[in-house]
Order: structure tokens, then C-alpha cells, then sequence
């Protein structure tokens, strides 16, 4: 799965949390889930869970951990399913 | 150093569903667990962990600025109730916290310091004299005192840290 392909799949399960709605029109690599999307914190449980369940992949603390922007999502992403 | 935490309960209703599979234990300990297991009420247990929780991380970024998603790191190593307000220690890369959450009205807050005698120390904080430093965390530009802001559904607070 390309980047383009992960971040169309991506948008769809980041966007009930959003509560800044032109940051997510723009989105962009560098774009931050809290920062920027002003997504509650609470809920980056839930879009790890959604992830987890939309590409059938694990997602352990470690890489957890780096999840808070674009980048680093499609990263992860990416590593764990070239893993499986 | 200071963090605060405010949990709308009726709007985390909405938003969270602490029930679904693997919420708890991505973002909690096996002690923290065991403490929601144990107590009648799950939901409310859930949400005062998790404001201890999110005020440790902030307090923490004004020790040493390390953002990340990073739940079960912050570890609630005690838990006591007295007189309907919960008092905790949490610890989080080998930093000590102090944790104090008040449930009131529909409102959870939690304010974490890195002392038990800063308690006294804090005030609620009501004017709009706020700058952020270089790493967005909030002071009062009159003392340079820290601030910590946060709003959840209808709730906002503001405390201020009085360093003199």
C-alpha cells in the first residue's frame, strides 16, 4: 500500500475526532492530531484502535508513542504491514 | 511544576467509548485495571485515572519537554479516597507526582504537582493575561507564574503555580 493510498484510508477514521475542520481540509505530512486537529487526547486511543482494525495490523506502546502527526501514522503503518 | 485536567463526563459519554475493546488496556497498568474493575463506579474511575493521567503529562513538559502518546508510562502507583476527593502519586520516567481530583457537579479536575506542598501554592487563575513559552505552555505575563489551562464540553479552568 502506497502513502496516498494509507492517507485516503487514513482520513476517514481520523475525521469524527476533528474539531478543527479547515487544519483537516489542509492536511498535510506535518499535520499534528492535537495541535493542529485539536483532537481531544482521550480519543487518540480510539483512532489507534480504528487503525488497528482497519488495516488489520498491531500497533504495540513503542510505536504508539510517535503517533501524533500524519507522518509518523503513515510511517507506522507502512512498517507494520510490510511485518505481516 | 503544574498540570490540570478537566473531563466533561456527560460529553465524554459521547465522545469515548471506555468499553470497546482494547481502550483500557492500551491506556492503562494492570493496577489501574484493577482499580476500575474494583470500584462501583467504572465510568467515573475511568475518567479520574485518566485526568491524573493527562495533568502528570502536562507537569511533566515543563520538566523536561518530551511530547508523545505515551498512557501507560504515567503510572498511578497509589489511589485513596477522603471526604469525596481523591488523592494520588503517579510516577512517569522516574519523576514523582502528586495528584489531587475533585468530582463536582458532572465534572472531574485533576491538578498534579510535583510536591505536596505546592498545593497550597495555587490559585484559580481568571484573567486573559496568557503568553506561551516556545514549547506552547501557558504563564501568566504579569508574574511569569506557570499557568495550566484546560476545557472540556462546558468546563475550563485555569490554575496558576505561585513560584514566590
Amino acid at each position: 500500500m502506497n502513502k496516498e493510498e494509507i492517507i485516503e484510508k487514513l482520513k476517514p477514521i481520523v475525521a469524527p475526532f476533528v474539531k478543527n475542520e479547515v487544519a483537516f481540509a489542509n492536511l498535510t505530512d506535518k499535520t499534528d492530531f492535537i495541535t493542529d486537529l485539536n483532537i481531544n487526547s482521550a480519543n487518540l486511543v480510539d483512532i489507534v484502535l480504528d487503525i488497528e482494525e482497519a488495516f488489520e495490523i498491531e500497533i504495540d506502546n513503542e510505536s504508539m508513542e510517535k503517533m501524533l502527526n500524519i507522518e509518523n501514522t503513515i510511517a507506522i503503518i507502512q512498517t507494520k504491514l510490510e511485518e505481516k | 511544576m503544574i498540570g490540570n485536567d478537566v473531563v466533561d463526563l456527560a460529553i465524554a459519554k459521547i465522545e469515548s467509548n471506555w468499553k470497546r475493546k482494547g481502550f483500557l488496556s492500551k491506556l492503562f497498568t494492570a493496577y489501574e485495571q484493577d482499580l476500575i474493575q474494583k470500584t462501583s463506579n467504572q465510568e467515573e474511575m475511568v475518567w479520574v485515572l485518566w485526568s491524573l493521567k493527562e495533568s502528570t503529562y502536562k507537569a511533566y513538559q515543563r520538566i523536561k519537554y518530551n511530547r508523545g502518546f505515551y498512557p501507560k508510562k504515567i503510572e498511578i502507583q497509589s489511589l485513596q479516597i477522603i471526604d469525596e476527593k481523591y488523592f494520588a502519586t503517579i510516577s512517569l520516567f522516574n519523576e514523582t507526582f502528586h495528584g489531587q481530583t475533585l468530582i463536582d457537579n458532572k465534572m472531574i479536575h485533576s491538578l498534579v504537582l510535583v510536591s505536596n506542598l505546592e498545593f497550597k501554592k495555587i490559585t484559580n487563575y481568571t484573567t486573559n493575561s496568557i503568553l506561551k513559552d516556545k514549547n506552547s505552555l501557558p504563564y501568566c505575563s504579569i508574574s511569569n507564574n506557570p499557568l495550566s489551562i484546560s476545557h472540556h464540553g462546558t468546563f475550563k479552568k485555569i490554575v496558576q503555580l505561585h513560584l514566590n
